[in-house]
Order: C-alpha cells, then sequence, then structure tokens
C-alpha cells in the first residue's frame, strides 16, 4: 500500500486562452471565433446587419448593456447609413465619425480587448473585411448607488462611500481635486478575471520612485481571478511577516483625496468599494476625517483616547491575569477581597478563564457577524444575559473578568483598523502574562514595539513621524492643531525621517 | 568596514542613556560608602564632567578620516592586532551583558518572583534581546524613543506619587565631603559602561566626528535623570533609602496615586525595560565584533550564536555564587571602561602614529 496522503490532484495552473491575436478580418470566421471563445454562452448577443450591401455585426453581453442607448444611438443609426457608403472602408470611416454617439469610444483590434470590452459593458460594431472594431460606451448593468460607508461612520463630513464600479469610483475622486495633476492609472490584474484596477495619485506630490515600486509589485500579481481590493493587500504589503500592515483601507472617497494630498498611492479595485492607500503609517489608524471637522481640543482628545484603547484592549486582560497569578500584592487593598474572592471561587486557573472568556467573546462576534438581523438580536440576548450572567452565577467565571472583557471588547472597536492585530495581541498578552507575570507582560510589550519599529511601508518607516521623531509633524499626530497652523504647509510621506524614498516628485 | 545601517545621533543618544540608566535605578549610594544628599548631587555633576572630558580625549585619539571608531585604528594595522581588539571589545560587550542579566535577575529574585522564576526570567531577557538585535539595530533605535517616554512617564508618576513624603531637611544633612565626592566621581566614571559603546556606536550613525554637543546632550541628559532620581529618592526617603540595596524601587514602593497604593509595577516597567535597552545594545555590540572578527556584516546567525553564548555564560554565573560575585567586581573595578575608552583608543593610536612614522621614513 502507497502512502500518498496529501497529494492532490485537485490543484493545477489554469493558463487563460490567448486572445491577444488580432481580429479575423471576415465577417463571418470573427462571429464563428467569437462564439467558439464564449463556448456559445447564452447571454452573447449578435446583431447582423446588412447597409448597402456591406455586412456588420454588433456584439454585446446581455445584461451589460442599456437596451435604450444601444436602442436609440446605435441600432437606429445603422440603420440610416447614406447609399454612397458602400464599401466596408468607407463604411468604417463613416462609423469613426459622428454616426455613433457614446460617451466613451475605443477602437479594438484583438480578441483579447473585444472581449474584455463587451464583459464590461460595451456594445462593439464589426464590419466584415476589417479588422478593427468600434467599442462604445453604453453601460447598463445594475450596480449599487452611492451611499454611506458601512464600514467607515463620520459624524461630519459627506456620506458618499465608494461603489462597485470602478468609473464612478474614480469620478468621486475626480470631484473632490479637481486638478490635472490628479492622474488615474488603468491596468489590469487577473489572469482569468481581467479585473480593472486604477492607480490614483498626485503628479508633482507622490514620489516617482514609489509609483514605480507600486506598478512593479501589481505586476507580480499572479492571480486567476482577483474579486477584491483586499487580494492585492498582500503584494503591496511588507514582505517581513508582522500581525500590523503597511497598507490601508478606506471606503471613503474624502478620506482617499486627503491621503493623495500626502504623496500616497490610491488603488481601486473593479468590483469592491474598498480602496487601498500607500504607504500607510501605524498613527494613521488613530485619525479620522472627522478629526478635521471639529475643533482641535476635541480631535485631539478623540486620538489620545482612541491611543489610550488601544494600548487597554491589549494589555488590560493579560495585566490582570499577570497580577492576579503572580502578583497579588500589587492589587489595592479596596480591591483585593473582591478579585481574590472570584479567584479563589472559580474552578478555573485565572488565565485559562481568561482565554475561555475570550474565545466564548469572539465566537459570539463571529457569529453575529453574519447572522440575519433578528437572529443576531436573540444572539446578543443569549450571549450577554443568558451565558454572561448565568456563569457568573454559576461561579464559572468571576465578576471581575467580565468587566474586563466588556472594557476590552468596548475598547477594540474604538479603532475598528486595527481589530486583526488587536485580537492576536491580546489572546498573546494573557498567556505571557498567565506564564511568565508581569515581567513578561513587559518584556512582550518591549518585544512589540521593536517589531512595529522595525516595519516599513514602501520605505518608510510605519512608525513615523513618532520615531524617527519628526517635531513639526507632531503638530498632526495625537493631537491636532488649528486649520491655520495646518495650512502652512502639507506633509509629503515621502520625506518623512527614516524615508527610503529619496523626496522627487513625479 | 563601511557600516550600512545609519541611525541619527538623537537615537543613539537615546539609547545609550536609557542603557545607562538601568545601573542608575540600582543606585545604592550606602552600599558603596558614598556621600548623601546634596553632595551626590553636586558628584553626579561632576562626574558627568569627567566623563566628558574622557570622552572627547578618547574620540579625538579614534577619529579618522571614516569617522570616530577604536576599530578604524586597528582596522589599519596588522591583522592580528585588529583582531586583539576586536575580541577585547567582544569580551567586554559580552561582560556587559552577563552583569546586566545577573543584575535583572538579583532584583527580580528580591522583590517580585522567586529565584527560580528570576533566572527564567534573566534568560527570557536574553532571549528577547537576541530577537530584538535581529529585527536591526534601526528598529530597537527607533523603539528607545517610546521607551524613554515610558521612563520619562513612570518617574513623573513615582515623583508626583511621593509628593507627600518630601522633605527637605533629606537633602541638607552631609557635610561635604571631599574624598567621598571623590570616590562618587570616579563611580560614576567607571561605571559608564556605555563611555566605550558610545565609541564602538559612532560609525553605525549618519555623522562622522562626535561633537562635543551630542557628547555634552547626552551626558548632560544622563546627570539630569540621574540628579531627578538622586534628589527624589533622598528627599522621600532620606537617611533610610541609603540603606535600601534598591532605593528608587522603595521610593517607587512607598509611592501613592489615588486608589493605587504603591507603584511596584511602574518600577517593574521601567526596569524591564531599561534592562532591555541595555541587553540588546551590548548584544548588537558583541554581533557586530564578531563581524569585525570575520570581516562580515552582522546577520542572524551571529546574533543568535551570541545570544547562545550569553545564555551559556549567565547560566553560569547564576548556578556558581563565585562566578557571580567575580563578574560584579570585575565590571565594578572600572576596568573594562578605562580599557575601553581610554587605554585601547590610546594604544590604538601610539601604534597608528608609529606605523605611520614607519612608512613615511621608509
Amino acid at each position: 500500500m502507497r502512502f500518498d496522503a496529501g497529494k492532490s490532484g485537485a490543484y493545477r495552473v489554469i493558463h487563460p486562452q490567448n486572445t491577444d491575436r488580432p481580429l479575423d478580418a471576415d465577417l463571418t470566421d470573427l462571429l464563428v471565433e467569437i462564439r467558439a471563445l464564449t463556448s456559445n454562452s447564452d447571454d452573447l448577443v449578435i446583431h447582423r446587419h446588412t447597409a448597402n450591401g456591406c455586412a456588420m455585426a454588433v456584439i454585446m453581453f446581455e445584461g451589460q448593456i442599456s437596451n435604450l442607448q444601444v436602442s436609440d444611438l446605435l441600432l437606429r443609426p445603422l440603420a440610416q447609413i447614406p447609399p454612397q457608403v458602400d464599401s466596408s472602408k468607407r463604411l468604417l470611416e463613416y462609423l469613426r465619425g459622428n454616426l455613433l454617439m457614446a460617451s466613451d469610444k475605443k477602437e479594438v483590434r484583438t480578441y483579447g480587448e473585444l472581449m474584455r470590452l463587451a464583459m464590461s459593458g460595451f456594445a462593439l460594431v464589426v464590419v466584415d473585411g476589417e479588422q478593427t472594431a468600434i467599442a462604445l460606451g453604453y453601460q447598463g448593468f445594475s450596480m449599487r448607488g452611492v451611499s454611506e460607508p458601512s464600514a467607515e461612520m463620520n459624524l461630519r463630513g459627506s456620506r458618499e462611500g465608494f461603489v462597485e464600479s470602478l468609473v464612478v469610483n474614480v469620478s468621486l475622486v475626480r470631484r473632490r481635486l479637481k486638478t490635472p495633476q490628479l492622474v488615474a492609472e488603468g491596468t489590469t490584474v487577473g489572469k482569468i478575471s481581467t479585473t480593472g484596477v486604477k492607480i490614483l495619485y498626485l503628479r508633482g506630490v507622490a514620489s516617482p520612485r514609489l509609483l514605480e515600486e507600486v506598478r512593479r509589485r501589481l505586476s507580480e500579481v499572479k492571480i486567476d481571478v482577483v474579486l477584491d481590493s483586499g487580494y492585492l493587500q498582500p503584494y503591496l504589503d511588507q514582505s517581513k511577516f508582522s500581525l500590523f500592515s503597511g497598507v490601508g483601507v478606506t471606503e471613503r472617497p474624502d478620506t482617499l483625496c486627503a491621503k493623495l494630498s500626502e504623496g500616497r498611492i490610491g488603488i481601486l479595485v473593479d468590483g469592491t468599494p474598498f480602496a487601498l492607500v500607500l504607504p500607510y503609517l501605524f498613527t494613521e489608524h488613530f485619525q479620522s476625517l472627522d478629526d478635521y471637522s471639529h475643533r482641535p481640543y476635541f480631535a485631539s482628545y478623540v486620538r489620545i483616547l482612541k491611543l489610550i484603547s488601544f494600548l487597554a484592549t491589549i494589555l488590560l486582560p493579560g495585566y490582570y491575569v499577570a497580577v492576579v497569578s503572580f502578583h497579588p500584592e500589587l492589587i489595592p487593598d479596596i480591591l483585593f477581597t473582591k478579585f481574590i474572592g472570584s479567584v479563589l471561587y472559580t474552578p478555573l486557573p485565572v488565565l485559562f478563564e481568561a482565554l475561555l472568556v475570550f474565545i466564548l467573546y469572539e465566537l459570539l462576534r463571529e457569529a453575529g457577524l453574519r447572522l440575519p438581523r433578528p437572529i443576531g438580536h436573540a444572539l446578543g440576548i443569549v450571549g450577554g444575559l443568558v451565558i454572561g450572567d448565568a456563569a457568573v452565577s454559576a461561579g464559572l467565571i468571576g465578576l471581575p473578568m467580565v468587566i474586563i472583557i466588556a472594557l476590552t471588547a468596548v475598547s477594540s472597536f474604538v479603532v475598528p483598523s486595527l481589530y486583526e492585530p488587536v485580537t492576536i495581541l491580546r489572546f498573546a498578552f494573557i498567556f505571557i502574562g498567565g506564564t511568565m507575570g508581569l515581567c513578561g507582560i513587559y518584556l512582550g510589550f518591549a518585544l512589540f514595539v521593536v517589531n512595529l519599529c522595525s516595519l516599513k511601508t514602501m520605505g518608510v518607516p510605519i512608525t513615523a513621524p513618532a520615531t524617527p521623531m519628526d517635531l513639526h509633524s507632531f503638530r498632526d499626530m495625537f493631537v491636532r492643531a488649528g486649520w491655520k497652523r495646518l495650512q502652512e504647509d502639507t506633509l509629503c510621506v515621502q520625506d518623512l525621517p527614516g524615508s527610503d524614498l529619496d523626496g522627487e516628485e513625479s | 568596514m563601511e557600516k550600512k545601517v545609519k541611525i541619527s545621533p538623537f537615537q543613539l543618544t537615546v539609547l545609550l542613556t536609557l542603557s545607562r540608566m538601568f545601573s542608575v535605578m540600582a543606585y545604592a549610594p550606602e552600599a558603596a560608602a558614598l556621600p548623601q544628599g546634596k553632595v551626590s548631587l553636586l558628584t553626579t555633576l561632576l562626574s558627568a564632567l569627567a566623563q566628558y572630558g574622557v570622552v572627547m580625549v578618547a574620540a579625538s585619539w579614534c577619529t579618522g578620516p571614516k569617522g570616530v571608531s577604536p576599530l578604524f585604528l586597528s582596522g589599519k594595522m596588522a591583522r592580528p592586532v585588529h583582531l586583539i581588539f576586536s575580541g577585547f571589545y567582544w569580551a567586554f560587550s559580552v561582560l556587559v551583558c552577563v552583569y546586566t542579566l545577573l543584575h535583572f535577575a538579583w532584583f527580580l529574585s528580591t522583590s517580585f518572583y522567586g529565584y527560580g522564576e528570576a533566572v527564567a526570567m534573566a534568560l527570557v531577557l536574553a532571549l528577547c534581546g537576541g530577537f530584538a538585535v535581529s529585527q536591526g539595530l534601526e528598529a530597537f533605535a527607533r523603539a528607545g524613543a517610546v521607551f524613554a517616554f515610558v521612563l520619562l512617564a513612570g518617574l513623573l508618576a513615582v515623583a508626583v506619587g511621593l509628593w507627600k513624603e518630601y522633605d527637605l531637611l533629606n537633602l541638607v544633612r552631609e557635610p561635604f565631603n571631599p574624598l567621598g565626592t571623590a570616590q562618587g566621581v570616579w563611580q560614576g566614571l567607571s561605571m559608564n559602561l556605555e563611555l566605550p559603546a558610545l565609541l564602538l556606536l559612532m560609525p553605525y550613525t549618519r555623522r562622522k566626528r562626535l561633537t562635543s554637543r551630542m557628547a555634552a546632550g547626552w551626558l548632560g541628559a544622563v546627570a539630569a535623570l540621574s540628579g531627578s532620581v538622586i534628589l527624589m529618592t533622598t528627599l522621600s526617603l532620606g537617611e533610610y533609602g541609603g540603606y535600601q540595596m534598591f532605593p528608587v524601587f522603595a521610593a517607587a514602593s512607598s509611592a501613592r496615586i489615588l486608589m493605587l497604593q504603591h507603584l511596584d509595577a511602574v518600577f517593574m516597567a521601567i526596569w524591564v525595560l531599561l534592562g532591555f535597552v541595555r541587553i540588546t545594545v551590548f548584544l548588537f555590540l558583541a554581533s557586530s565584533m564578531w563581524g569585525e572578527i570575520l570581516r562580515r556584516e552582522v546577520d542572524g546567525r551571529m546574533v543568535w550564536a551570541n545570544t547562545g553564548a550569553l545564555l551559556l555564560l549567565c547560566l553560569w554565573g547564576l548556578l556558581a555564587e563565585k562566578a557571580t560575585t567575580e563578574i560584579f567586581r570585575m565590571t565594578g573595578s572600572g576596568f573594562p571602561v578605562l580599557a575601553g575608552a581610554v587605554a585601547i583608543p590610546l594604544l590604538g593610536r601610539l601604534m597608528r602614529g608609529k606605523a605611520g612614522t614607519r612608512q613615511d621614513e621608509s
């Protein structure tokens, strides 16, 4: 008997069809080839038409185009071609001219381009005897309207968020940065999906080295199907392992515009409302666009509160476990009897109690995330009242532990962009505190800080401008100065201390 | 060898200040029969001036076209000389690491943990130092700013918590003692293990020369922090503090802020972070000396090999009481600092000067 466990033939490299060859001049051959490429797919629509003895065809995909626009702006004019247009060449010239109206008009010469545009909502007109097709943008596919972003709420500021359409997203940015310096560079990723991607930057502000590096990394993406910006994130992130990402994510066009003005690069991916921003610094997790609408004292207060919440959520549970397990002499007298009482009368050691409770909390959170709303409410009642209250009444977990969880849970949602690393760090510190006490907690914190300081995002230290220190940047870091001071100059991220980007402008 | 990694002089200053503060936190004037009260403040100031003089003279001996380092001198001489110099500094760095780990374990075993746990913590500290060095000099240089903030915040918290205990009489009770002051100045100089470290780490900074401003800034910061700690401890504990092995810890234990009855945990945070910084700095130096010996840049294998050697030496020191005593005696004698910061640079300068003369004659 051969041992072949672990070997699977279920995985293979998919090679996309070669569609880079030029279009056939013969219309019949061309249409046969298109049907073959799509395996005569049901949603492929081909209208054949003849005008003055010249055969032509309109190729489109059902559901992608606006039927009204195609009827009024394409099919009707095709029926009104004058008799003097009696050859393929003249017909193509006539169609290229003013006859067919569309805001987005392109010429296509390969099968690959033809298929990609047809699947992007273009109607393509091909003429018998010519190897060029005319693509007209009559998109009419259904898409979600511009609405308030679900994952990034603000009290003041715009209520518009990105949507799934790349064209709409670029327009949302263009409307806010009405400058010819704003460049939207197009590319595609995904061998099979050929998903559209736009690289946004401000010419004259963004570093050319940064831009070159982004282009290079995107060219290394060899994924077959790219459905979300998250697929591209690992390629743009630092190669060194870390819990923290050097690539930011935003759903807000106003936030993206603010980042672009600081020399960063924005990446929009077709089919997802989440834009990528890089380089993304650690201190930006504690900043939001609301800070610039509020008064400086309140904005500063909110930022410091977020920082304290972040530290509390990762350190507080581990600190409690460490003190109760190893250093009960550090507990103030007024709390001593309550803490020690909860430890003595619960069956599990504090470490396991903490791990159990936080695992339970994560189960409830994860379950509630994707449930339909009516069941989600019931889950909240079950989790909070029944399990929490019943567990404490039964003496399975102590009341101080429930308070710690509640504080930690609330603190973790103050900075939602850091939720992933915070969850892992919290468990790590609980384990460290339960096995090594306070000394372990402090050493763990030291290692966490050193590891964070070792990271660079696209050549910029992730902890800049806190360290390496840039005193001038302190006016808009954990505190925010007033606009009269902020307007004096604008941060250029490539010029931060410790940056490998030379500060050249594109 | 031209160093690829470059940090700013300010970052180096912060690192060496934090490293130096580890010794200051274990300040025990009575144990060393040294003056107390306001004389200690004077001692601190005079010692800082003496150290400034020593480091500037040593730097002038080590300065060459490529920058400041005793190894630049030996690098131009015969290979065996360079090996001896590098070997000495490697031994010096390892000695400081072992001393730090033993001191660390000693404090933890007297205050927070049992002996076995304290030994384990010291070994964990060594491993953490190895990890930090493997992240690169730039990483822990940047982290130094965060640790400096924690140190200042912690000391401020302790100082505020002690405000009810301050008594000015504690400061003025001791008459001026010239011998005691001289002893204090010598002790400050001989225990500043960071003096040779400054000379060895200068090639890793973006500045080629050790300027008087940088040296004064570093020593001034250390003097200011040390003076603040001494002042706080003396004002609050008075004569009682002089009998404590760790007076600053005793002061932190007495501090009260609101319902937090003592700030031992704050002191432990400061102590652990300072120990971590010192281990990291000197473990990096030990690894870089291997690089000088092997003529290679510091890499992960060198770092972990040095960490392994450090663990073994630390275990030996912890298990053999005599070894601990010898290590403490050797470190406190002043020989490592004088050799590393004065003798070796002077020797290198003299040898280089002779070699240069012989070349001119030939």
